[in-house]
C-alpha cells in the first residue's frame, strides 16, 4: 500500500496524473485498507443481569463490588413449583431452592409490542422472550431502530445450551396447546424469530458448546462479518433457571457457601446465575464510515478444543495456552499491551489454577514481565450464567473499557495456594482502580470462556477509537452546531406508560450524554421506530430539552394530548390507523389516506427547506412537529442529506412488563392417571378446542368500538372465538387479527372452529377481512342475509338448592356461577338473628338476615359490578336487555307475575312482585331466555322462554301494579370487570371468614337465642287458648316458614364449609323440632280444632327446641373458635 | 272405616289430590310413580294433604312421624294409608 501511494505521488510530481484524480485514488486506497481490517465494532449493547436491567446499573454494581447472589423470590418459587412437580420426584416439603444470580422478572414480556397474542406469548419459552427484547434494545442502542435494519444482511448468532423444559412442560401437561406452543419453544427460533420480525437476511443460528456457547457465538459472528457473510450481526446469549433447586441439575462444581470466590484459597466452586446479553456488531471500518456509536472493538478471537484431555469435562492448560496465542495473533497485538483478562474463573479449586497456568504458558512466549496484567471474574458478582457466561464476561470487559476502570473481583482475600501469582504475569484485580495506560497503545483486554464440552474461546478487545462516535472531531466539516439553534426531538412508544418511562430515561441520561444536541435529535429521529403515541419537543439545547421533558411529564400527557401548540414547543398526540369503512371515528383515528397526505406534506416541507439551502425555519419545524405527532411517516434521513451526523447511544424502548407465564391451573395431564393417558389427552383436546360456547364462558370477551355498543350475533361469536384463540379479554371490532398476534396457523384454526359451527369461512379470507367487523359482515353477506342466531349466555344453571332471603338471589346466584364465582361468600355473610318484630307489623317475632359486610364488598371481591337501576322510566326495556346481553352482561329484572303466561298461579289472576334472570335472546323468534319457576314458593326454577313483548309488559307491570317493596332497583345489570380474574375463593379462606364472624358476633348470637326463648314463652302463652291461637296462627306460620328457610341456608353453608359431622347433626336436630312444630301448627291452620293433647305436644316440642338450639350454638363456638 | 279395594283407594287419593294441589289439571298426566312436586306440592300443601287424608281415612299421624317422602307419589300415599289403616 505504501508502495502504491508513493507511486501515485511520483506520478503527480511528474505531471502524469492530475491532483484531483490522485486524491481520489488515495482515498479509495485508504478505504480499501480499512475494509480489509479484521476489527469488529460493538455498536449496540443491551443486557439484563442479576440485579441490573441496563448497562449503567450493571456497571454501578460492579464498581460497588455488589454480590448479586441471593435467594429466589417467592413469586419465582411459586412459578417454579409446577416445573419441579412435573419433572422431579421431589416431595413438596423436600424442596430447597438454591441461591443464585437471579433476574427479577423472567415472566414479564411486552407481547403487544411484538404483535404476539398474550396466549402465544405465555406459551413461549422465557429464553426466547427475553432475548427478543434484549436484541431489540441492542439494535436501538446502536441507533438502528425502526426500519433502518430491515431487509439488511444482518446475521443472528446466539449461544444457548438448555434443554427446552418450558416446552416440555407444555407437551406433558397441556398437550392440546402444542400446536400454538411449538414455535415459541423451538430453540432455533430464538434466532429465527428476530430475523423474521426485522427481515434480517444474514445467517441466523444457535451455538451450543455448553458454557462457552455465547462467546463462541460472538466469535462466529465476527468471522461471518469478516467473510462478508453479513453486514451486521446480532450476537449474544441467554440463560434462565426454571428449577433452581439444591441437588437438582448440579454438575459437581457448585459452591457450598453460595459464593464464587475465583482465585481465592477458600474457593469451593461456582453459583449458577441467569441473564441475557445482546450485541450489535459491525466491521469497524464500516462503523466509522457510518458514524455509528462504538462501545468497544473486538480486535481478534480464536476458538479451539481440548481434544482428548484428562477427562471430557476437565479443563486443559495446554489447549488454553494455544488458544490465547492464536487469539493474540489474530488480533495482531503484543500480549504485553493487554491490561486485563476477564477469566472464565469459575472459582473451583482445580479450574482456576489450570486457567492461570494456561495464561502463564501463553505469555511466556512473549514476555518475562511479572504481575502486569490484571485478572478477574464476573462470576464472583453474578454467578455462572452457563451458556450466557461468556457474554456476561464480555459485557464486563466492554464497560470496563468504556469507563476506563477495572472493577474488583469479589471474595478474593488470599490467593489460591496452587496459583503462584508472584511468578505469573497476572495479579487479581480486587479493588476498583483506574485503568492506566501509556499513550503507545489503546486499552486492551482479553475475555475467556471455556466449555464443559471442551470447546474454548478467547476474544481480544480494544477500547473504542476516539474518532467516529465522539463528536469533537466530526464537528468541523459540518454545519456549525450552535447551542441556541432550535431543533426537533421526537420520542414515541406503543403505549402512553411506555412513552412516559422513556421520557424519564431521557431525563435521567441527558446530563451525562456523550454527544451533541444535533446528533441526539438525529439519532432520535432516524434511529428509532415511530409508534402511535408521539411526543415532539422543540428545544434549543440538551438542557432545554430536559426541562421540557420534565414539564411535559408534570403537565401529564393526557392533558397535552392534541392540545393546541402552546408556544412551549411541546406537542403530543396518539393516533391509530382505521379503515375508511368505520362509521364513527374516535379522536386520533385516521384512515391510511389521511396519514398518507400528512406524510406527503412532511416530505414537501423537507424538500422545500433543502432546496432553499437554509434548512427548516422555526415555522417549518413546528409544522413538521405537528405532522409527526398526528401520524405522518417522516423520512428523517432526507432532512440530513449532505450532512454527516453521528449516532449516539440514547435510551431504548421501555417494554411493558406484562406477565406471560404458563397457567399451571390449565394442566390437563396428571402423573397418577398414567393408564388413562390417552383418555385424558382426548378430554384435554375436547376441552381446549375453542368451541364457541365454551370460549364465551371462559373469556366473556368485551367487544367494543361501536358507538351504540350493539353487535350482531356473528360479531359476538367471532369475538368469543378470537378471545379464545388469542387469549384476549377485550377486543375492538376494528382490531386487526394479525396485529393482535394472529398468524397463519391461528387463521387455520379459526377456519376449523367456524366450520365446526357450520359457518363456512376460508382462512385466506382473514387476510382480506382481518377485523371482526369485516369478517362478520363478509360471513353475513355470504350466508345470504344477516345471521339471526340467538345469543344465549352459556353456563347458566337454575339455582334450586334453597331460598335465600328473597327471589332476587335465585336469579342472581346462577350469574355468580356463570362468572366462575362461588355463592358461599354470600351465604356466610349473614348473621341469622331472631328479633321481636315491629309492633305495627303482623308478626310478633321474626328472623332477620343481618349482613356483616355490605353486598357491594362481596360483589367487588368476585370482580362483579352489579348496577341497580332504580326505575324503568321511559327506557326501551327490550333494547336495554338485548344490548347488555350482547355485551355478555346478564340482566335481572323485577316483574309482575300477572303478565307472565306460564305463571299458572298468577297469570292474569294476581299481582306478584318477582325477579327474573334474563340470559339470552333470539331475534328470530322474538323470545328472551329466562330462568323462572312456574309458581311461587317452589324450587323448580328452570330455563324458559318468554316473548319479548310479554317480558316488557311484565316489567312495566311491576312499576304500575307492583308493591315494589324491594328497594334497590327495578333492574340490575351484572358485569364482570373486564380483564379481572374469575375468582373462586378457597374453602380455607371462607372457613376463616365464617369463624371470625362467629367470634366477633358471639354476643349477638347469644342475644338472639334469648329472644328465641321469649318467642317460646310468648307462644306458650298465646297457644293456651283456642281464641288467641286462632288470632295469631297466620303470623306464627309465617315466622316458622322464615325460620325453616333460614335453617336451610344455615345447613347449606355448614355442609359446604365443614361437611357432615357433629355440628351438622346438632343443627339437624333443631331443624327436626322446627319442622314438627310447623306441621302441628299448619294442621291447626287447616283444621282449626283445638285439641289440647296436640297443642301440649307442640309446647313440649318448644322446650326440646330451645335445648337443641342452645346445644347447637355451644357446639358451634366450641368447635370452630380458637380459644 | 273399612279397607277399600285398591281402585277405590286410588280414586279417593286422586280426589284428595285434586282438591289440594295448585294445578289439578296436571294430575291426569301424572303416573302412579311420578313425583308429585311437579304438581306444586310443597311443605305446606303437603300438610294440607296429610290432614285431608287423615280425615278421609280416619287415620292420625303423629306430627313427628310425618315425612314428606311418604307423600311424593300416588303409590306411596296409597301404601302409607294402607299401612297405617292396618295398624289401627
Amino acid at each position: 500500500m505504501d508502495k502504491l501511494a508513493s507511486q501515485i505521488f511520483e506520478q503527480v510530481a511528474k505531471g502524469q496524473l492530475d491532483e484531483k484524480a490522485a486524491l481520489q485514488l488515495l482515498r479509495t486506497l485508504k478505504e480499501q485498507q480499512t475494509t480489509e481490517s479484521k476489527e469488529i465494532a460493538i455498536i449496540g449493547l443491551s443486557l439484563r443481569m442479576p440485579g441490573a436491567d441496563h448497562i449503567e446499573q450493571f456497571w454501578d454494581n460492579l464498581t460497588q463490588g455488589l454480590d448479586s447472589i441471593g435467594p429466589l423470590s417467592e413469586e419465582r418459587q411459586r412459578d417454579s413449583l409446577s416445573f419441579i412437580r412435573t419433572f422431579t420426584q421431589l416431595p413438596a416439603d423436600g424442596i430447597q431452592f438454591s441461591h443464585g444470580g437471579f433476574m427479577q422478572d423472567i415472566d414479564k414480556f411486552d407481547y403487544a409490542f411484538f404483535n404476539l397474542s398474550p396466549k402465544e406469548a405465555s406459551l413461549m419459552d422465557p429464553n426466547q422472550r427475553l432475548f427478543l427484547q434484549a436484541a431489540w434494545e441492542a439494535i436501538e442502542d446502536a441507533g438502528y431502530g425502526g426500519s433502518r435494519i430491515q431487509g439488511s444482511k444482518t446475521g443472528v448468532y446466539i449461544g444457548y445450551a438448555d434443554w427446552p423444559a418450558y416446552g416440555q412442560y407444555i407437551t406433558k401437561n397441556q398437550p392440546s396447546q402444542i400446536p400454538m406452543a411449538s414455535i415459541g419453544n423451538t430453540p432455533s427460533i430464538i434466532a429465527g424469530r428476530i430475523a423474521y420480525m426485522l427481515d434480517l437476511q444474514g445467517p441466523a443460528l444457535l451455538v451450543d458448546t455448553a458454557c462457552s456457547s455465547s462467546l463462541v457465538a460472538v466469535h462466529l459472528a465476527c468471522m461471518a462479518l469478516r467473510n462478508a457473510e453479513c453486514e451486521m450481526a446480532i450476537a449474544g446469549g441467554v440463560k434462565v433457571c426454571l428449577m433452581p433447586v439444591d441437588g437438582l441439575f448440579e454438575i459437581g462444581i457448585e459452591s457450598a457457601n453460595r459464593r464464587t470466590s475465583a482465585f481465592d484459597d477458600s474457593s469451593d466452586g461456582t453459583v449458577w446465575g441467569e441473564g441475557t446479553v445482546a450485541l450489535l456488531l459491525k466491521p469497524l471500518s464500516q462503523a466509522l464510515r457510518d458514524q455509528d456509536p462504538i462501545h468497544a472493538v473486538i480486535r481478534g478471537s480464536a476458538i479451539n478444543q481440548d481434544g482428548t484431555s484428562v477427562g471430557l469435562t476437565a479443563p486443559n492448560a495446554a489447549s488454553q495456552e494455544k488458544l490465547l496465542i492464536r487469539a493474540w495473533k489474530d488480533a495482531g497485538v503484543h500480549p504485553e499491551t493487554i491490561g486485563y483478562i476477564e477469566a472464565h474463573g469459575t472459582g473451583t479449586k482445580l479450574g482456576d489454577p489450570i486457567e492461570t497456568d494456561g495464561i502463564r504458558r501463553a505469555f511466556r512466549h512473549y514476555t518475562k514481565r511479572k504481575q502486569f496484567c490484571a485478572i478477574g471474574s464476573v462470576k464472583s458478582n453474578i454467578g455462572h450464567l452457563d451458556a450466557a457466561s461468556g457474554v456476561a464476561g464480555l459485557a464486563k470487559a466492554i464497560v470496563s473499557l468504556k469507563y476506563k476502570k477495572l472493577p474488583p473481583t469479589l471474595h478474593f482475600t488470599r490467593p489460591n495456594r496452587n496459583i503462584p501469582f508472584e511468578s505469573l504475569p497476572l495479579y487479581v484485580s480486587d479493588r476498583l482502580e483506574p485503568w492506566e495506560t501509556n499513550e503507545e497503545h489503546p486499552r486492551r483486554c482479553g475475555v475467556s470462556s471455556f466449555g464443559f464440552s471442551g470447546t474454548n474461546c478467547h476474544l481480544v478487545l480494544e477500547e473504542a477509537p476516539l474518532i467516529g462516535g465522539s463528536t469533537a472531531d466530526t464537528k468541523q466539516d459540518q454545519e456549525p452546531d450552535l447551542g441556541d439553534q432550535p431543533r426537533l426531538t421526537v420520542l414515541s412508544a406503543k403505549s402512553r406508560p411506555a412513552l412516559e418511562r422513556l421520557m424519564h430515561a431521557y431525563i435521567h441520561r441527558l446530563p451525562e450524554l456523550d454527544g451533541s444536541f444535533a446528533d441526539l435529535c438525529f439519532t432520535a429521529q432516524t434511529g428509532r421506530g415511530h409508534y402511535s403515541c408521539r411526543l415532539a419537543i422543540i428545544a434549543d439545547g440538551i438542557s432545554s430539552l430536559r426541562d421540557k421533558l420534565s414539564a411535559a411529564l408534570e403537565a401529564g400527557l393526557e392533558k397535552l394530548k392534541d392540545a393546541a401548540e402552546s408556544g412551549e414547543g411541546i406537542l403530543y398526540s396518539e393516533h391509530r390507523t382505521t379503515s375508511g369503512r368505520r362509521e364513527k371515528r374516535q379522536q386520533g383515528e385516521y384512515t391510511s389516506d389521511e396519514l398518507k397526505t400528512r406524510s406527503e406534506a412532511a416530505h414537501q416541507l423537507i424538500q422545500q427547506a433543502a432546496s432553499s439551502g437554509a434548512g427548516l425555519d422555526m415555522a417549518g419545524i413546528e409544522e413538521l412537529a405537528r405532522l409527526y405527532v398526528q401520524g405522518a411517516a417522516v423520512n428523517w434521513e432526507e432532512l440530513y442529506e449532505g450532512q454527516r451526523r453521528s449516532k449516539l447511544h440514547l435510551p431504548v424502548y421501555s417494554f411493558e412488563p406484562s406477565r406471560c407465564w404458563i397457567d399451571s391451573a390449565a394442566d390437563t395431564y396428571t402423573a397418577w392417571s398414567m393408564p388413562m393417558a390417552a383418555e385424558s389427552y382426548k378430554e384435554a383436546g375436547a376441552a381446549s378446542s375453542a368451541s364457541l360456547n365454551r370460549s364465551a364462558a371462559d373469556n366473556a370477551p368485551m367487544l367494543k368500538g361501536r358507538a351504540d355498543s350493539s353487535y350482531t350475533s356473528t360479531e359476538l361469536r367471532l369475538a368469543a372465538l378470537w378471545a379464545d384463540l388469542l387469549g384476549l379479554k377485550e377486543i375492538d371490532i376494528d382490531d386487526d387479527f394479525f396485529e393482535l398476534g394472529g398468524n397463519s396457523i391461528l387463521a387455520i384454526r379459526f377456519e376449523v372452529e367456524l366450520e365446526q359451527a357450520g359457518i363456512p369461512f376460508e382462512s385466506e379470507q382473514l387476510y382480506r377481512y382481518s377485523t371482526i367487523r369485516e369478517a362478520a359482515a363478509y360471513i353475513e353477506q355470504q350466508s345470504g342475509e344477516s345471521v339471526i342466531s340467538p345469543v344465549v349466555l352459556p353456563n347458566i344453571e337454575p339455582f334450586n338448592d334453597l331460598y335465600y332471603r328473597n327471589c332476587f338471589y335465585n336469579s342472581f346466584f346462577p350469574v355468580v356461577k356463570h362468572f366462575g364465582g362461588s355463592i358461599l361468600p354470600y351465604l356466610i355473610n349473614d348473621l341469622l338473628l331472631y328479633q321481636q318484630a315491629d309492633p305495627e307489623g303482623t308478626q310478633a317475632y321474626e328472623l332477620c338476615y343481618e349482613e356483616i359486610e355490605p353486598q357491594e364488598t362481596l360483589f367487588a371481591q368476585m370482580n362483579l359490578s352489579v348496577q341497580p337501576r332504580p326505575a324503568y322510566g321511559d327506557i326501551d326495556i327490550k333494547q336495554m336487555i338485548i344490548h347488555n346481553l350482547s355485551q355478555g352482561n346478564p340482566v335481572i329484572v323485577w316483574v309482575d307475575c300477572y303478565e307472565i303466561p306460564f305463571r299458572s298461579d298468577a297469570y292474569q289472576k294476581q299481582h306478584v312482585d318477582h325477579t327474573l334472570l334474563v340470559y339470552g335472546f333470539d331475534r328470530g323468534t322474538e323470545m328472551f331466555h329466562i330462568i323462572e319457576h312456574d309458581r311461587r314458593e317452589n324450587l323448580s326454577y328452570k330455563p324458559c322462554l318468554i316473548a319479548f313483548e310479554d317480558l316488557v309488559r311484565a316489567c312495566r307491570g311491576y312499576e304500575t301494579q307492583g308493591q315494589q317493596q324491594e328497594q334497590g332497583g327495578a333492574y340490575y345489570i351484572i358485569q364482570h370487570q373486564p380483564g379481572a380474574p374469575y375468582r373462586e375463593p378457597e374453602l380455607d379462606e371462607l372457613r376463616q371468614r365464617f369463624e371470625s364472624h362467629l367470634t366477633q358476633h358471639r354476643h349477638r348470637l347469644q342475644e338472639s337465642l334469648a329472644i328465641l326463648q321469649q318467642f317460646a314463652a310468648w307462644f306458650i302463652e298465646v297457644s293456651s287458648t283456642e281464641a288467641s291461637l286462632k288470632q295469631h296462627i297466620d303470623s306464627i306460620i309465617e315466622t316458622l316458614n322464615q325460620v325453616l328457610n333460614a335453617k336451610q341456608v344455615e345447613a347449606y353453608r355448614l355442609t359446604a364449609l365443614y361437611g357432615e359431622g357433629a355440628i351438622l347433626a346438632a343443627h339437624h336436630e333443631c331443624v327436626e323440632h322446627w319442622e314438627t312444630i310447623r306441621k302441628g301448627l299448619v294442621r291447626f291452620f287447616y283444621v282449626p280444632v283445638y285439641q289440647t293433647e296436640r297443642i301440649e305436644a307442640i309446647q313440649a316440642k318448644w322446650e326440646q327446641l330451645l335445648t337443641a338450639e342452645q346445644q347447637f350454638l355451644s357446639q358451634l363456638f366450641n368447635e370452630l373458635q380458637p380459644i | 272405616m273399612t279397607i277399600e279395594t285398591k281402585d277405590e283407594l286410588r280414586q279417593k287419593v286422586m280426589d284428595l289430590l285434586r282438591d289440594n294441589v295448585d294445578e289439578p289439571a296436571l294430575l291426569d298426566k301424572c303416573g302412579p310413580d311420578d313425583d308429585l312436586s311437579a304438581l306444586g306440592i310443597n311443605s305446606l300443601t303437603f300438610i294440607k294433604l296429610v290432614i285431608a287424608t287423615e280425615m278421609e281415612f280416619g287415620v292420625s299421624w303423629n306430627d313427628e312421624d310425618l315425612d314428606f317422602r311418604n307423600f311424593s307419589t300416588i303409590n306411596q300415599i296409597m301404601n302409607y294409608i294402607r299401612l297405617n289403616q292396618s295398624e289401627e
